[in-house]
């Protein structure tokens, strides 16, 4: 008999979703080398486990081996759609495994002031509709959009990330936690956003020379420099007299600031997904000492003498995402430097000399490197760590265990550097391949990750 | 061995040769045959004349069942419920009752 045909009397010896393996360039790669039109495409990187505790394991006899199949204990939902055998459920639904190892279809619903889980039986046939719904209290906010961003294996617990609609922003961060029998199962979210949710640590080197405070008698006896006090004032210069004031001779301090860009239940442990990005800066002040006190460099909102500098400022620092605890980072510098009241004009410089205004002018020593390789004229715009001109580096979910580091917004926007999952990453080779590296997918057991330019997906 | 003997060999060869091509027996006399009987199972109408073809199934309603078994797909997400069949009761062509018994799946 043709496999396929049925007959009352065969006997189904297995049944399930035996075709598993990459999914990529539009075909399920089969582990017997050949490939296979997938029922329907996953529509993102995404790819979850469901497995049944205590499933006996599967074997794969050797002749459905040779037709390329493999039969697991487990099943693969894919894409942020959560499609299970094809079929996509929809982000807020996934399969639970009750407390009895039985399937249901988790449905996750809002009205306000509540959210509500309804479970419906999965995985009978032509039986009657069973469901079951569990409620709690949950403030929702308008402006942001819920994702569920990863499901653990047994579908007991789910990550659900809120974020502000207009700029995807993370705002707010929820365990779910399913528990009991169907028929009787409960329902507890607990808030697991961070306090504050954005954390930055400043830090001043102690070589910093913050003072620049000059001090003039109406002898016109001048001393300095000064540091100055929280208000401002030169501290112990003499009273009276006229004071002129510069940036910090030397300016040496870094910013670690990091925030939430997802969450992830790799190997079934809930984690927050994070982007740090890290920014040490020395700026060094070169004032014209001849000019401390000329009435043209009078600079009236500070109420001081504002004397001709020049400024050299240099950035080092990292960009890291930590996801499930693994860290992928690159490094990046940039330097500058400035001029107020330049000792030249207009006419003696070049199109890499930024003209604000008549009386200031940068210019970049060299444009910003990230990861070793010198990024294109929109990002040397750097300002400082992680923003530029428009734009930022910040951190974008790819897909439940897939994170990238990327330019959102101004001209260089798009532009990803990494991937990364859970134990392994890709790189950009130069911004201008960037696009082998638009997509990843982390196989839900085994963590092989893999990255492409077109949609990847284990399923 | 001689030219005689040969001779006499050849001949013999060829008698037996004629004699098997002499035909069938003559037919016996009328009435020559012994007396004999048959003999058939009691209570069956098909002992003598055997099963019609067709078989037609009298109704589906009309089969019965072991008890159902189920099986899951190897992810156990899926169980499908079979219910195996025990007996399918039919019609020969002379409108006789026929009926296949199953044994229960092992």
């Amino acid at each position: 008999m043709t496999p396929g045909e049925r007959f009352d009397q065969d006997e189904v010896l297995r049944f399930g979703d035996p075709w598993h393996g990459l999914y990529r360039n539009g075909v399920i790669e089969l582990p017997n080398a050949t490939t296979r039109a997938p029922g329907s495409s996953p529509s993102s990187g995404s790819s979850f486990a469901i497995q049944i505790p205590g499933q006996p394991a599967a074997t794969t006899p050797t002749e459905d081996a040779a037709q390329g199949m493999t039969w697991l204990n487990y099943a693969i939902m894919t894409g942020d759609d959560h499609a299970v055998y094809g079929r996509p459920m929809g982000n807020n639904a996934w399969i639970y495994i009750d407390a009895d190892g039985v399937p249901w279809r988790a449905v996750l619903t809002g009205s306000s002031g509540t959210m509500t889980i309804t479970l419906h039986r999965f995985g009978l046939f032509d039986t009657a509709e069973e469901t079951y719904s569990d409620s709690i209290s949950f403030v929702w906010i308008s402006g942001q959009d819920m994702k569920v961003d990863d499901v653990d294996s047994t579908g007991r617990n789910a990550a659900l990330v809120f974020r502000d609609a207009s700029n995807n922003n993370v705002q707010r961060v929820f365990l779910l936690t399913l528990s009991g029998p169907g028929a009787t199962f409960t329902v507890v979210v607990e808030d697991e956003t961070p306090d504050p949710l954005v954390s930055v640590d400043a830090y001043s080197f102690p070589d910093s020379i913050w003072g620049a405070g000059w001090h003039r008698t109406d002898e016109l006896d001048i001393t300095g420099p000064y540091p100055f006090d929280n208000y401002g004032n030169l501290v112990g210069a003499p009273s009276g007299g006229s004071v002129s004031k510069a940036l910090p001779l030397m300016a040496h301090y870094s910013s670690t600031t990091t925030t939430i860009v997802g969450a992830s239940l790799v190997g079934d442990t809930f984690a927050l997904v994070t982007f740090t990005t890290y920014a040490e800066t020395l700026s060094v002040t070169t004032v014209d000492m001849g000019n401390l006190f000329n009435i043209d460099y009078y600079y009236g909102p500070l109420g001081a003498y504002f004397p001709p500098y020049h400024r050299v400022t240099t950035v080092t620092g990292f960009e890291r995402i930590s996801l499930a605890g693994f860290d992928t980072e690159v490094s990046n510098e940039w330097s500058g430097e400035e001029w107020k009241w330049p000792p030249f004009d207009d006419s003696e410089t070049d199109e890499t000399y930024h003209w604000v205004d008549s009386t200031y002018v940068t210019h970049v020593v060299s444009p910003i490197e990230i990861d070793g390789h010198v990024e294109p004229a929109p990002l040397s715009q750097w300002s400082s760590g992680g923003s530029f001109s428009n734009g930022a580096l910040r951190g974008v979910r790819v897909a439940n265990r897939a994170y990238g580091l990327d330019v959102s917004g101004g001209p260089g926007s798009g532009t990803r550097f990494f991937v990364c999952g859970p134990a392994d990453n890709g790189f950009s080779i130069s911004p201008d391949t960037g696009s082998a590296i638009s997509n990843a997918t982390t196989h839900p057991i085994s963590g092989d990750f893999v990255t492409g330019s077109t949609t990847v997906c284990w399923v | 061995m001689s030219g005689k003997d040969l001779t006499e060999a050849l001949r013999a060869l060829t008698e037996q040769a004629q004699a098997a091509d002499a035909g069938p027996p003559a037919m016996k006399a009328r009435g020559a045959a012994g007396i004999s009987r048959g003999s058939a199972l009691p209570n069956s109408d098909a002992a003598t004349s055997g099963i019609a073809s067709p078989l037609v199934e009298t109704a589906y309603a009309d089969r019965t069942f072991h008890t159902n078994t189920t099986i899951t797909s190897s992810d156990g997400l899926f169980t499908l419920i079979i219910k195996p069949v025990k007996t399918i009761k039919f019609k020969d062509a002379a409108s006789r009752d026929v009926t296949i018994e199953f044994k229960a799946p092992a």
